[in-house]
C-alpha cells in the first residue's frame, strides 16, 4: 500500500495502482509491463534521496472483449449453481466440477497446460476432505507428507485455481475481480471451503484456527461463507495479509 | 500496490491496522548508470519451481529461480487468499518480469540480467523477521555480480 510505504520511508519505491497479484498491470501487455519495469529501475539513477517515492501514472490496460464476447459477458459463468440443487456440499461440488470439466479442457487446449497442483491431492479428494472437516472430523487421514495446515491451504488453492481456469475456458473473459467474485459468491466449492473453515475455527489445534480465520476465505466473504465468524478476531495477530 | 479505495471496507480496515514502522537506517545508495548494471528480481509472490518445496503458511525461507526458467516450470504457493493467480498463469511476466528484463538488456537500458533470481513468500511475518534471509540473498546476489535489484511485491 502507498500509505504503508510512506510510513516506512523506503529509499526508492514506485507505487502502482494495479490489482493485488498483478504488480506489472496486465498479462500479455509487454509494452505496458516494460514501461512499469523501466520506471522502477530508473529510480536507481535518481540522486535526490534519502526517500524517492514515485507514482506510476496510468491504470493497467483493460481487456477489450470482442463483440461476441461482450454478448456473452453479461452472464460469464452461465451455470445454475449446483449448490442450489444439492443440499450436501461435497456432492454439489463434485457435480459442479463435472459441469466445469469441459470448460477446463478448453482452457488447457488454449493455454497448453493447466497449473500444476501444489498439494499433490486430486481436486475430488480435496472436496471430500473438506467435507470431512466440515462435519467435525479433526484429523482426516491423508496420503501426503504435508502437515494438515499445509495440504489444506494448498488443496483449497488448487481447487480454486482449477475453477478459475475452467471459467477462463468459457467465452468471454472476466476481470480478476469478476472471476474472484464468481468463485466466492456463486460456487458450491466456495461454500464447502467456508463450511470447513467455520468448523476449524473451534478446532483444538490453534494453527488450524488461525488458518481458518486468515487464509482459507477472503475477509469480505466471511459474512456469506463463515457467518458465525467475526473477522476482527483475526486482525491483530501478526502481519498476515 | 493497489489503491486502498479499490478494496472492500473490511480489507481496507485490516490493512490500515498494520504497524509499518520506519526503518532505523536510510540506506540510499548510488551506483553505476543503469546501462551498466546487472539486474536481478527478488519477488515476494511465493513463486518457485514446481519441483521445489512449497512455501508454508508462515515461511522465512527463499527459493532460487534460474533466469533460464520456463514459465510452465513455475508455481505460486503464497498463503494469501486475497488475490487471484490466473494472471500469473496467463503471463508469468505479470509478477516476474523476466522476459521484460531480457528486452531491456537487448535495448541497452540495463547492462545484463542476473543468472539467478529469488523468491520469498511475503505474508505472515514482520519485516525485521525476514532480515537474516535478505542478508543471505544480498550475499548470493553479490556473488553473481548483481548491483541492481528489482523488489517485486504481489
Amino acid at each position: 500500500m502507498r500509505e504503508h510505504t510512506e510510513q516506512m520511508q523506503l529509499p526508492r519505491f514506485l507505487w502502482v495502482p494495479f490489482e493485488l497479484g498483478r504488480p506489472f498491470g496486465a498479462p500479455d501487455e509487454p509494452e505496458f509491463q516494460r514501461r512499469v519495469l523501466r520506471s522502477a529501475l530508473e529510480l536507481l539513477e535518481r540522486k535526490d534521496g534519502p526517500v524517492v517515492l514515485e507514482d506510476f501514472p496510468d491504470d493497467a490496460p483493460a481487456y477489450t472483449p470482442s463483440e461476441a464476447e461482450e454478448a456473452s459477458w453479461a452472464c460469464p459463468i452461465a451455470f445454475h449453481p449446483a449448490a442450489e440443487e444439492h443440499p450436501e456440499l461435497v456432492t454439489a461440488t463434485l457435480e459442479e466440477m463435472k459441469r466445469l470439466a469441459p470448460w477446463h479442457a478448453l482452457y488447457v487446449e488454449r493455454r497448453g497446460s493447466a497449473a500444476p497442483g501444489a498439494s499433490g491431492l486430486a481436486r475430488e479428494r480435496v472436496a471430500g476432505l473438506l467435507g470431512e472437516l466440515a462435519n467435525g472430523e479433526e484429523a482426516p487421514e491423508v496420503e501426503t507428507a504435508y502437515a494438515i495446515q499445509e495440504w489444506l491451504r494448498l488443496g483449497c488453492d488448487d481447487l480454486r485455481t482449477w475453477y478459475l481456469e475452467a471459467a477462463q475456458g468459457q467465452p468471454g473473459r472476466g476481470s480478476a475481480s469478476e472471476l474472484r467474485d464468481w468463485f466466492w459468491r456463486d460456487t458450491a466449492a466456495a461454500r464447502l471451503i467456508g463450511s470447513a473453515a467455520t468448523a476449524l475455527l473451534t478446532h483444538p489445534d490453534r494453527i488450524l484456527q488461525v488458518l481458518a480465520g486468515r487464509a482459507l476465505v477472503p475477509r469480505d466473504y466471511f459474512p456469506v461463507l463463515m457467518p458465525s465468524s467475526d473477522p476482527s478476531l483475526w486482525e491483530t495477530e501478526g502481519a498476515s495479509r | 500496490m493497489v489503491r486502498l479505495a479499490d478494496m472492500s471496507e473490511v480489507e481496507r480496515h485490516h490493512l490500515m491496522l498494520k504497524a509499518c514502522e520506519p526503518f532505523d537506517a536510510r540506506p540510499f545508495a548510488e551506483g553505476a548508470p543503469l546501462s551498466e548494471r546487472r539486474v536481478a528480481i527478488v519477488t515476494s509472490a511465493g513463486l518457485h519451481r514446481v519441483a521445489d518445496k512449497a512455501f508454508s503458511m508462515v515461511d522465512l525461507s527463499y527459493r532460487v529461480i534460474p533466469g533460464s526458467v520456463e514459465a510452465d516450470e513455475l508455481t505460486m504457493t503464497h498463503s494469501s487468499v486475497h488475490f487471484d493467480r490466473t494472471g500469473f498463469r496467463e503471463d508469468v511476466n505479470l509478477v516476474f518480469p523476466i522476459d521484460r528484463l531480457g528486452e531491456l538488456q537487448a535495448e541497452g537500458v540495463i547492462g545484463s540480467v542476473a543468472d539467478y533470481h529469488y523468491s520469498v513468500m511475503g505474508a505472515g511475518w514482520l519485516p525485521q523477521q525476514i532480515e537474516p534471509t535478505m542478508r543471505e540473498l544480498a550475499r548470493l546476489l553479490r556473488e553473481d555480480a548483481v548491483d541492481a535489484v528489482c523488489l517485486v511485491p504481489v
